[in-house]
């Protein structure tokens, strides 16, 4: 009797310590990382996640879209009164400006930390994914690697030092792996390395197995049932609003040209040139998101309110204006006004035209533009003499695309960047590359709007100071 | 030995369990005969204090007539190691006296020679069994008026002889245990049930899984009786504890006041936890563990439990009392025991309390009608003859001076009720108990009502006993519809508050009149319909099998399912202040609803064997533990109901367009394996050891684990033979212990990474996305606080004065904190084991009888606690708290809410440190203050860098001081509490007295003692300075104060007495007022969100 009652309980010891999952409980409201990672299904959502993220009013749906980034550029008329007033002073110190850099930082970095995480599980995990589409595995790889790179760049171009001081001042950090421990700074040129790296990754992954080159058309346009009961759920379609295998090689001749290398700038930026993926529309349907390579998707509704609250309903203290008077200034009132059908189509009017605003995001497709076809052209005019090539038959072609006439080939070069300049900033207003091209080209000084003119640009103007938190707690 | 042990450590604890099982098959049961050695010398001794010695250094149990004992003196003996019977032998020679011994029971008795022969012998047989059923060995049976006696033997049975069956009474006696009488009459068969005298039940310990015998335990607990609940308070338990028990503390809530439905915070020798931040802990991490008849209880439960049901309480504090706990021992373990039904006739035992609750408002002094006036008028804030200052002359010239605190208030007064029958045989006993208990609270139209019944039946059959009870709570509780007593005491009193037809207006003063803002009338508010609720209904089953499979060797197996559901309804109707001037009906009016659900199962399997090899007595308990908690809460907000009187959800407009649907769910699941060895030598020395090793769904998966351990050890010295000749010494006991517990009072999830779906937004054509939400940390671990312990427990002269003292020392490490984060890694932080902090300190507690006679008894008791905290290390997150709150102190304009002192972590200081700047006071010459920087240089500037570790809330000494009076069957007991040395920042002085927002009421010392002119000197600035006072050593005050916690009269009636009164088998009534004074050093305004309460209590028992 004595050695049943003593088995019994070595027995049920024995039982607890074995047993251990018992005590593995999932919250029921949210999803454990092993289990969202445990099915197919559960990767595509959480790449999801950052997309939608993305269009945070704090990162690409406000800030880094067409309100702050925009004021640091000077490409609007902020009046003395708007709270905008210290962002267009450059005054990183006011409170309200330090807040909106930090979230920029914080929030990009939250975002690298969930690719980061994705791709930590997605390690080795091919079989998951369905015969049907087992491509799928590469594309969700290569989307991750090129958002992490996409945010890096970025928070580099911003938080960095100006690349024309040189490739071997200290940058920010580079993370490329979920940790607690902090990474150290990079210098410029290491870390343009590393998004080159990654985007090279996705660029060859997507090469080959992008949606886009197994033309079923219901893989990644129209809106069908049939995506949402297909075996990855939809997760093929809508290669526009993703980072698709042109997104990245345009992404990747923009990182070379930062770092300076205009081979490889004019080689990525040629393959882009030469495929007939979203090619420039003509004058009578331009719109300013035909020739763009693969976008942001921003909710309709959400980003109303978002827009509405600068441009036209806000507060006056809040609002982003640009005085009509200064739209001729802009686009050439003597040569071209009339004809770019930018400056025609691109604006709203207020006030019986005493103030104008951008309306991009005042359409039935809002979206934040990843790069443009626009932008290739530009790249390639930049870099074609390097390689042999003549400028002005890419300047020529965006020219044409917008109603300009054109310029003869092979004319004299010493106008080049002046007109490659005033191109960009008829181009890309309210799409917030303008600050970019400044600080690349290390101007000291540039046209704003109205023609105004912003001089003593310098690093202490041009890079923005990294959050407190990051200097306190960071790896420095 | 010892090096043995180390070697082994990890195989020694199994092999002790080994150990203990392989033994019992060659271990006898019982006692034939007691074999021990005495040594005496004594000269001109009387037998009585021979005897003493005797049962001193044998244990021996002594049975004789005191009368006849105490003829013989004289006795001059000098013996060394010799038996009993010997000494004995020498001590009756020639006395008439003989002896016999019987086991270890002996009585002594005239030997009169039988003249008559017997006329007719008849046997009386029985058994006795304690109030548990257990068979009782070695009661003492003595036929009255004769000088026989037997003793039971190990089944409890025992067989007496008489002559005359019919006129015989038998007296039972057994220690720990109430002497039971019967007369034989004509049944020669009995089965008598001894039960435990309340008085001595202190003997054992109860620690929830087993219970431990009081004089070999080396743990540091307090034992709380039932006559100590009924003495202090029937009402209150938690106020009995705190009286009782000077480490057990309430966490004093000066806002929530003497709030019914205010859940009290306690601490047990103070916090092991850094309570802050964004860490959201579920609860508190500082309570105490709550057992409830060995299982797990929620402290509501134990709130809502009405405390004439309760048995004892135990209170286990050192690592050697509560490593049996394991993972949820570091704060403490406070153990309840119902009352259980006792076997005997059918028994009714009825109570009834009558309560009445009267506000106490002595600590708030503010100003009149026309002070107040007058006040604005000085400070500006209103101008002479100003069309608003005609409008409120005239009000306070037309009388209006209304005394807003005591609008909201009333005197309460309820009846309880509880009703308990009993009753039962040998193999089958039961109990049902129904209590009533509604109570109103001091703010009008607040309360909590509480009902519950309960059955529990045990059934007996050969060794096996089947315990089951099922009880069901309903509680509902209601909030004042006068909402917070805070604005009651900001409302100027020259409002007129009602129409000529005596109806509330909705505006006391509107904003077109005057400078100073509209204010609108709370009191409008209480003549809408309003619903604020909360109720729970709990129902609970437990379980129970004991196998007794031999008399020292029981298996025990317990289950308990507890279902909680619980309800809390808002309504705020349209017309509701709180809308303000709103005119979009649609949003007017709100509901609010939320559900929750909650199931908990815990089991328990526990070993429990004790035997002896010659002196040496061994006790093993060991068992599994298992408990798993499920909860779910859901809700939701509707608005826009037009209707003032539908209250109903489907009369609202829309659902709430600003709060979200609630729903929340939490499970965790734990378990545990325990062992406690117990060993005595001699009852001389002895030795205590635990272990446990818990797992826990709460813990990271990569340290799911989790042991602790104690060790304890304890020396008897009173039965040393060297101390035998000290007489009056009744117990010199030293205990120590050390051990490692743990703390889990955390959010299960803390240590997962989780994705959240983002519920409210798509990607282009509804594409779902889910995001991280947490760096988890799958190393998490539990909390482990080492205890260290040093007891001493005394009796002194007969057991007149009892002095039990305790130091310790607990150091927790590993606690939670959040550790800030790079941002570029992502998060801003996450949950890490970093932390210590260390509280010692010591306790103690001293009772004294200065009278006992047979009808007067007058004790007098105190005790006390002083505890230091510390904290030893930090995280990086707490040291950018200490800069983010000194950023919000600095910046904290005219915002008073801001200014009070905070918590600041720094390395080595305590968390009850007040942090301030020090100050000269106020300068006559402007009324500004003075202070000093850290240098030591004054300024009339305060910075946040200038504050200093001023001084500490933690008192020197708190305790309670008890009085005890008996006359027969009347009753006296005072108790109060007492606290000195500690300091507290006068936060009135800061809100109602010098950061005045002169539109509201405010304390009279504005208005008599600020600085208004060059010269006035003072303690309060500038009477015109409205900015908000920043922490100053000004306002720190010595928070002195003595509370008349408890004072009950009691009258029991005499057996005597009751014969007239047919039918009662007892009967006791009771007067018992709570709170009635509190003497303090600090003048402070008390109660601020709802006022404290003194109550009075008169009480009935009787039994049936």
């Amino acid at each position: 009797m004595k050695n049943t009652i003593l088995s019994l309980f070595i027995l049920i010891i024995l039982l607890f310590t074995s047993c251990s999952k018992m005590f593995d409980i999932n919250p029921p409201t949210e999803l454990k990382e092993e289990e969202i990672f445990s099915k197919e299904i559960g990767f595509y959502h959480a790449l999801m996640g950052i997309y939608i993220s993305s269009t945070d009013p704090d990162l690409y749906g406000r800030t880094l879209g067409y309100s702050f980034i925009d004021v640091i550029s000077n490409m609007y008329n902020v009046s003395p009164a708007s709270s905008f007033i210290n962002v267009q002073n450059l005054d990183y110190e006011n409170v309200s400006v330090k807040s909106t850099v930090d979230k920029i930082w914080d929030k990009s970095f939250y975002l690298i930390a969930n690719c980061n995480n994705i791709l930590k599980n997605l390690e080795g995990k091919e079989s998951l994914f369905s015969n049907e589409y087992s491509s799928n595995y590469d594309v969700l790889k290569a989307e991750l690697l090129a958002f992490r790179a996409f945010y890096h760049f970025d928070l580099l171009r911003l938080f960095g030092p100006m690349p024309s001081i040189g490739m071997d001042q200290t940058s920010i950090p580079y993370v490329d792996r979920v940790s607690v421990t902090p990474f150290p700074k990079l210098k410029m040129g290491e870390f343009l390395d590393k998004v080159i790296i990654d985007l090279k990754e996705a660029h060859e992954l997507l090469k080959i197995n992008d949606p886009l080159f197994s033309p079923s058309p219901t893989d990644y346009s129209g809106s069908s049932i049939f995506y949402y009961i297909s075996s990855d759920n939809g997760f093929r379609r809508d290669r526009i609003f993703k980072l698709n295998y042109y997104v990245v090689t345009g992404l990747l001749s923009r990182a070379y040209l930062y770092k300076g290398d205009k081979t490889n700038a004019y080689k990525y930026a040629k393959i882009v040139e030469q495929s007939d993926f979203r090619v420039y529309s003509t004058i009578n349907t331009y719109h300013y998101l035909n020739d763009i390579l693969g976008s942001l998707w921003l909710a309709v509704a959400t980003n109303k309110s978002y827009t509405d609250a600068v441009f036209s309903d806000g507060a006056e203290a809040n609002k982003l204006i640009i005085d009509a008077d200064s739209r001729p200034k802009l686009y050439e009132s003597e040569l071209y006004q009339t004809i770019d059908v930018r400056n025609i189509k691109n604006f709203g009017n207020k006030d019986n035209n005493i103030e104008i605003y951008p309306i991009k995001y005042y359409n039935t497709s809002y979206s934040y533009p990843f790069i443009k076809r626009a932008e290739i052209d530009l790249i390639l005019a930049e870099t074609a003499a390097a390689n042999g090539d003549d400028p002005y038959y890419y300047l020529n072609k965006l020219r044409s695309a917008r109603g300009l006439e054109q310029f003869p080939l092979n004319s004299d070069n010493s106008i080049l960047e002046d007109e490659i300049t005033k191109e960009y900033s008829k181009e890309f207003i309210a799409e917030g590359q303008l600050f970019y091209y400044y600080k690349r080209k290390g101007f000291t000084s540039y046209t704003g709007i109205n023609g105004r003119i912003i001089t003593d640009m310098g690093p202490s103007k041009y890079v923005l100071p990294i959050p407190d938190e990051e200097l306190t707690y960071g790896n420095n | 030995m010892f090096q043995l042990i180390n070697l082994n450590r990890k195989s020694f604890l199994p092999l002790f369990l080994l150990l203990g099982l392989l033994l019992l098959p060659y271990t006898s049961f019982g006692f034939k005969q007691v074999k021990k050695s005495i040594t005496l010398d004594v000269k001109g001794a009387t037998l009585e204090s021979v005897i003493g010695i005797i049962k001193k250094q044998t244990g021996c149990f002594f049975i004789y007539d005191v009368n006849v004992i105490n003829e013989v003196k004289n006795l001059t003996i000098k013996v060394s190691d010799v038996q009993i019977g010997e000494v004995l032998d020498l001590c009756l020679k020639s006395t008439g006296l003989k002896y016999s011994i019987d086991g270890n029971t002996v009585t002594i008795l005239k030997s009169t020679p039988l003249t008559k022969p017997t006329q007719k012998r008849e046997s009386i047989k029985g058994f006795v069994f304690d109030n548990n059923n257990q068979p009782l060995p070695g009661v003492a049976i003595l036929l009255r008026g004769t000088r026989k006696g037997v003793v039971t033997d190990e089944k409890g049975a025992f067989e007496i002889e008489t002559e005359d069956k019919i006129t015989s009474v038998l007296e039972f006696r057994f220690v720990g245990m109430k002497t039971k009488v019967i007369n034989v009459s004509n049944n020669t068969n009995w089965n008598i049930i001894m039960e435990e005298d309340a008085a001595i039940l202190s003997d054992v310990v109860v620690t929830g899984y087993y219970n431990a015998t009081k004089a070999t335990y080396t743990g540091s607990a307090t034992t709380i009786t039932k006559a100590d609940i009924q003495n202090i308070s029937t009402t209150n338990l938690f106020t009995v504890l705190q009286a009782i028990d000077p480490s057990f503390k309430i966490v004093e809530n000066n806002s929530a006041g003497s709030n019914p439905n205010a859940m009290p915070e306690f601490q047990v020798r103070g916090s092991n936890s850094v309570t802050t931040l964004r860490n959201a802990f579920e609860g508190d991490p500082n309570m105490p563990l709550f057992i409830v008849d060995g299982f797990e209880m929620r402290v509501e439960k134990v709130f809502d439990l009405d405390p004439l049901r309760i048995e004892s309480v135990t209170i286990l504090k050192d690592a050697s009392a509560t490593a049996i706990y394991g993972s949820k021992a570091a704060n403490g373990i406070v153990v309840l025991e119902l009352i259980k039904p006792v076997q005997g006739q059918l028994r009714f035992d009825y109570s009834a309390k009558y309560i009445s609750t009267a506000p106490d408002l002595t600590s708030y002094d503010i100003l009149n009608a026309r002070e107040k006036l007058e006040l604005e008028l000085i400070t500006g804030t209103v101008k002479r003859y100003s069309e608003e200052y005609n409008e409120k002359l005239k009000n306070v010239e037309m009388g209006y001076d209304t005394y807003w605190l005591n609008k909201p208030l009333r005197v309460s007064q309820q009846l309880n009720h509880n009703i308990t029958v009993s009753g039962g045989d040998k193999s089958l006993t039961y109990s049902l108990t129904a209590a009533l208990n509604p109570s109103s609270g001091i703010m009008k139209g607040s309360g909590r009502d509480r009902y519950s019944v309960g059955s529990r039946l045990t059934y007996r059959y050969n060794n096996f006993i089947f315990s089951n009870s099922i009880n069901y709570d309903n509680v509902h509780s209601v909030n004042s519809p006068y909402g917070s007593f805070t604005e009651y005491g900001r409302l100027n009193p020259y409002y007129k508050i009602t129409d000529e037809d005596g109806n509330y207006l909705l505006m006391l003063q509107t904003g077109s009149t005057s400078t100073t803002g509209s204010v609108s009338n709370p009191l409008w508010n209480t003549t809408l319909n309003e619903k604020n609720t909360n109720s729970y209904n709990l129902f609970s089953e437990n379980f129970e099998i004991k196998w007794n499979v031999t008399p020292k060797f029981r298996l025990t197996g317990n289950g308990s399912i507890n279902l909680r559901n619980g309800k809390t309804e808002q309504f705020f109707s349209s017309l509701h202040t709180m809308f303000g001037t709103s005119t979009d009906m649609s949003k007017r009016g709100v509901y609010r609803s939320l559900n929750s659900k909650e199931i908990n199962m815990q089991g328990n399997f526990l070993i429990s064997y004790s035997t002896n090899i010659k002196s040496s007595f061994l006790t093993l308990n060991s068992g599994i533990s298992y408990s798993d908690m499920d909860a779910e809460e859901d809700g939701f907000s509707a608005q826009g109901f037009v209707a003032e009187f539908l209250s109903y959800p489907s009369f609202a407009n829309s659902y709430h367009s600003t709060e979200k649907p609630r729903g929340i769910s939490s499970k965790s699941r734990s378990a545990g394996v325990f062992l406690n060895s117990n060993y005595s030598y001699n009852n001389i020395y002895f030795v205590d050891v635990s272990f446990r090793a818990d797992i826990s769904s709460k813990f990271g998966k990569d340290s799911r684990w989790a042991p602790f351990w104690s060790v304890g050890a304890g020396y008897n010295i009173h039965r040393e033979k060297f101390m035998q000749s000290v007489e009056f010494i009744n117990q010199l006991k030293l205990r120590g212990s050390i051990g490692v517990t743990g703390s889990q009072s955390f959010d299960p999830y803390q240590s997962m990474s989780k994705y959240q779906y983002i519920g409210d937004q798509f990607y282009g054509f509804y594409a779902v996305g889910a995001l991280m939400m947490g760096m988890g940390n799958p190393n998490l671990k539990w909390q482990k606080t080492s205890k260290s312990n040093m007891g001493i427990d005394m009796a002194f002269l007969d057991n007149r004065l009892l002095i039990s003292a305790d130091i310790y020392q607990s150091k927790s490490k590993d606690l939670l904190t959040s550790i800030a984060l790079a941002p570029s890694l992502g998060f801003s932080s996450y949950m890490e084991n970093l932390g210590e902090s260390q509280n010692s300190g010591y306790d103690f507690s001293i009772r004294g009888v200065l009278i006992k006679s047979k009808d007067i008894m007058l004790s007098i008791s105190g005790n006390g606690n002083h505890n230091i905290n510390r904290l030893t290390k930090i995280s990086n997150t707490l040291v950018a708290w200490n800069e983010q709150v000194d950023k919000e102190t600095s910046g904290a304009g005219t915002d008073v809410s801001k200014v009070y002192p905070k918590v600041r972590f720094i390395e080595g200081q305590s968390m009850s440190t007040i942090w301030v700047v020090r100050s000269l006071g106020i300068d006559p010459a402007n009324g500004k203050e003075i202070f000093l920087d850290k240098e030591g240089n004054k300024t009339y500037v305060w910075s946040a860098d200038d504050q200093v570790p001023y001084a500490t809330r933690d008192p020197k000494l708190s305790g309670s001081l008890a009085l005890n009076f008996t006359w027969k069957g009347l009753t006296f007991n005072l108790s109060s509490g007492f606290s000195f040395g500690g300091k507290l920042y006068n936060q009135t002085l800061v809100e109602r007295v010098e950061s005045v927002d002169y539109k509201f009421n405010c304390d009279k010392r504005v208005f008599s003692e600020r600085w208004r002119n060059p010269g006035d000197i003072t303690l309060f600035k500038d009477v015109k300075d409205k900015s908000a006072t920043k922490p100053t050593s000004r306002f720190v005050q010595t928070n002195n104060y003595l509370d008349f916690s408890s004072i009950n009269i009691s009258y029991m009636f005499t057996q005597e007495s009751l014969k007239r009164l047919k039918y009662f088998k007892s009967l006791r009534l009771g007067f018992t007022t709570n709170d009635l004074l509190r003497l303090s050093s600090i003048q402070i305004e008390r109660g601020l969100s709802y006022p404290f309460a003194r109550t009075f209590n008169l009480s009935l028992q009787a039994s049936f």
